[in-house]
């Protein structure tokens, strides 16, 4: 099966590059036919990199210890779904995974797209098919999943090996989550390749129109969506295993996961300069780039070892591969775009600094300055080692230093950007929508303060977050009440009857509500409060307004693992509330502990109970505890985010018909008098907004 | 049967015995970094493991380092030296990586400088290009002199749609014509 695998992925790597050749020939002789061979052998890339997938799966599920990828990362006693989660957990299984997601992606792109768009889809052909000929090159020739165990025989020959047992799994990804929180966040990685297509591809052929900015906007939300989720997830698998009381450390693979996001969130903002006034189209095109390089720079950092990461499961020297990509694709958009720049000229100018347009510029501003922070802050040990000779740290009290002031401008935009109109804002209509809504998060400030909520960063997000929420409720509530009022039907189904006339504007503020209630979750944080203590069976701990009085210690053997788990009843007021059982766990295969965090959660507080060990003077048992208020928000949040996304993807209901004013395409000082209108339909991807 | 359970009866009475005996020493062992100013001090400071994490943060399986490490710091607290004093004598074991921040000075200072000299700069050239884009003269745009051929009972339903959509946007006070 291994010999199998390993040839399907040398053929998927053939076909990628029949792929990239045949349709560079059929952008030039413009043939159908080598057209249609090009996007074939870009489906047959898919079907080979799933067999490829599937014959190593099959080497997990059958022990085969044979092989060394096999050997490294399963054991006979793990669990099944973790033996298919293995499949991802180191170098060669991750890489193989990349390019199978990005297989399925060019499938979906490249089958949808058939016979539609026949200048564009040849360019997009070739650069998925590149990108991918670049990881299965990885998989084939430098990091092969495949590779078997071997010993010198005894006539100096390598003969084939096989091992009785494999060192097993990570404990650390022994974690159910783990079995989603990778496919999840790849899927978004790796989905930013197709914006990134369709950009370079419509400034190498010199698309006509915005028809591929649509395309492109869709493709970016789906990864972004599943980017999101990925990053919570992760967060959500720190918080639950790593025991240390978070959910977000700053660290480098945390980063790395980051700064695409970031850039990605910028662009489905911009996206709408473009799409309504035709602006921003250099900036667009750069910021899909971007975040198509900050997803390979975000690889390359956390498997060449250059920063050091408690989440980096996979190094090896693959480094200079990754600096060769990300310089070549730098350099192929760099002369697209220098040979193409006119084709991006801005169809209109802005008409005033208190505009939907300039809020979305101090938006992007705002995101790309956060990314370059995160950027900067990930790198700058590399880089004081290299200019001073020493290496500094730079942990989490810069990142959250430099980046919560930025995260609150940006909170305050999110409330502002929505009130404002496109071109011009009155200060009269500033005022009338602006007024209340911060008014009342004043107050919610002022009443929060003297009841505990003293941190001036907690206050400030607790302020802006009742301000946003306010501006969005709002928005909701006077569309749907002119709604209400021409059609008589109740408010709350004028509320889904306007939210779904435009999917993209009302998913958005859904998103947007997800984003407060994340805020409000990590302002939580600056009342954490942890208390530890040596406890044997019936000693009792107090951390307001719990008591936890251990009961008992006792090992549970399973079948992969040995562990020490503290039974521990928490009473809350005096009254029993719950019993929590935190445990240790120890992994004889591959002699490595694991934590299982035991957490009581409500939407005011997390009770966080840590087993963490012995004390190695007395050999007692040491109870970690942790009260993290709000945590619970964060989770809500990220799922309302998902949700949003989810919704804006939804094509309008019913397809909305519009007057176009000519007032609207051209400048205002000739488009006084608007005598002409044109008829346009927006209904699949909406156009307000 | 009933002798069997009687059996494991006894012995589970007999391990949880030997885990009183083991366990029930009083629990009054020190454990390091849980004073006020410890906890504050290690949040400035990085576990030297190798794990990437706060000192008192860290929970770093089998951690070489953070026990002694937070040792350290409660026994020079205990002798009340000055926070200064008690980073600098860890810089000077570990060198400057033991700090969780860069310190605000020499080199290290870019670090902290650059993200809102970036900001500004961004700042600057979006107010250049709004100011820019402002005094352009606007290009003409040209007027189509006649649109596609539509039914009129489409464009009736345009219209109708149109001018709800108004005033939705008017209701939200974003009309722009104010």
């Amino acid at each position: 099966m291994d010999l199998f695998g390993s040839f399907a992925l040398l053929l998927a790597f053939a076909c990628a590059v029949y792929a990239i050749v045949a349709g560079i020939i059929a952008i030039r002789t413009r043939n159908p036919l080598i057209q249609k061979s090009a996007r074939h052998a870009g489906i047959a890339v898919c079907l080979l990199v799933m067999i490829g997938a599937a014959s190593l799966l099959y080497l997990f599920l059958t022990d085969d210890f044979s092989v060394s990828y096999v050997a490294s990362h399963s054991n006979r006693d793990l669990e099944t779904f973790f033996k298919v989660a293995a499949l991802w957990s180191g170098q060669e299984g991750s890489l193989l995974f990349w390019s199978l997601i990005l297989s399925i992606y060019t499938f979906f792109v490249l089958f949808t797209n058939r016979g539609k768009h026949p200048e564009l889809m040849p360019y997009v052909g070739v650069i998925l098919a590149s990108v991918q000929t670049f990881f299965l090159a990885l998989n084939v020739f430098v990091v092969s999943p495949f590779q078997v165990l071997g010993t010198a025989g005894a006539n100096g020959l390598m003969r084939l090996a096989s091992l009785p047992d494999g060192s097993g799994l990570n404990p650390l990804l022994q974690y159910p989550e783990m079995v989603a929180h990778p496919p999840t966040l790849y899927t978004g990685y790796v989905g930013f390749t197709i914006p990134f297509a369709f950009a370079l591809a419509a400034l190498l052929g010199r698309y006509p129109g915005e028809k591929w900015i649509h395309i492109t906007r869709k493709w970016t939300m789906i990864a972004w969506c599943f980017q999101s989720a990925g990053i919570l997830m992760g967060a959500h698998w720190a918080y639950a295993v790593l025991g240390w009381g978070g959910y977000w450390g700053w660290d480098p693979v945390e980063n790395a996961s980051l700064m695409p996001w970031l850039t990605g969130t910028a662009f489905l903002h911009s996206v709408m300069m473009q799409e309504k006034r035709g602006m921003l189209k250099v900036w667009n095109v750069w910021l899909v780039f971007t975040t198509f390089l900050l997803c390979i720079l975000g690889t390359f950092l956390t498997r060449s070892g250059v920063v050091s990461s408690v989440h980096a499961f996979a190094q090896s020297a693959i480094g200079p591969w990754f600096v060769g990509f990300i310089l070549l694709t730098l350099a192929v958009c760099s002369l697209a775009f220098f040979k193409n720049r006119d084709y991006l000229k801005s169809d209109n100018q802005l008409d005033s600094m208190v505009s939907r347009e300039s809020s979305f510029l101090f938006n992007n501003l705002i995101l790309l300055a956060a990314c370059f922070a995160v950027l900067w802050g990930t790198l700058f040990p590399v880089i004081s080692e290299w200019v001073q000779g020493s290496k500094i740290s730079v942990g989490p009290p810069f990142f959250n230093k430099v980046n919560i002031p930025i995260g609150l401008f940006l909170l305050f935009l999110t409330g502002v950007g929505p009130l404002l109109a496109w071109r011009r804002t009155s200060l009269e209509s500033l005022k009338r929508n602006f007024g209340w809504p911060l008014a009342a998060g004043l107050v919610a400030g002022a009443i929060a303060w003297p009841l505990g909520f003293s941190d001036i960063f907690a206050v400030t997000c607790l302020i802006l977050s009742v301000f946003v929420t306010l501006t969005i409720f709002g928005e909701f509530f006077r569309g749907a009440k002119v709604i209400s009022s021409r059609t008589g039907m109740n408010i709350f189904s004028s509320v889904g009857q306007l939210t779904m006339r435009n999917t993209r504007r009302y998913g958005g503020y859904v998103v947007h509500f997800g984003i407060v209630l994340i805020f409000i979750g990590i302002s939580g944080a600056a009342f954490n409060r942890d208390q530890q203590m040596e406890m044997g069976p019936g000693s009792r701990m107090e951390i307001r307004p719990y008591t936890l009085n251990m009961q008992m210690f006792e090992q549970r053997p399973a079948k992969n693992y040995t562990a020490e788990r503290a039974t521990v009843e928490v009473l809350k007021n005096g009254q029993p509330l719950v019993t929590l059982f935190p445990e240790k766990r120890f992994f004889p295969s591959n002699e490595m502990s694991g934590t299982m965090v035991a957490i009581y959660s409500t939407l005011k507080e997390d009770l966080y109970v840590v087993y963490a060990g012995r004390s190695p003077e007395n050999n007692q048992p040491i109870i970690h505890v942790y009260l993290n208020p709000l945590v619970k928000w964060i989770w809500l949040g990220g799922l309302i985010v998902v949700m949003g996304t989810g919704l804006a993807l939804l094509p309008n209901r019913q397809p909305v018909l519009a007057l176009k004013s000519v007032a609207e395409t051209a400048p205002p000082a000739v488009a006084e008098p608007a005598p002409h209108s044109l008829l346009t339909r927006s209904g699949s991807h909406g156009s307000a907004d | 049967m009933a002798r069997q359970t009687k059996r494991i009866t006894w012995l589970y009475a007999a391990l949880l015995a030997a885990g009183l005996v083991v366990f029930a020493a009083p629990g009054g062992a020190q454990i390091p970094g849980q004073g006020e100013r410890s906890q504050k001090l290690g949040k400035r400071l990085m576990c030297m493991c190798g794990c990437n994490q706060i000192l008192v943060e860290c929970n770093h399986v089998g951690c070489s380092m953070s026990t002694a490490m937070l040792k350290e710091l409660d026994a020079r607290l205990a002798r009340n030296e000055p926070e200064d004093l008690v980073l600098q004598s860890f810089v000077q074991q570990y060198g400057e990586k033991v700090l969780a921040q860069p310190p605000m000075k020499n080199f290290s200072l870019v670090a902290w400088v650059m993200p809102f000299f970036a900001l500004l700069v961004g700042f600057l050239i979006i107010r250049f290009l709004l100011l820019r884009w402002r005094h352009q003269t606007p290009a003409v745009a040209g007027i189509p002199s006649s649109g596609p051929d539509i039914p009129p009972e489409m464009l009736e339903r345009a219209r109708r749609d149109m001018a709800l959509e108004d005033e939705i946007e008017e209701a939200d006070g974003k009309s722009g014509k104010d």
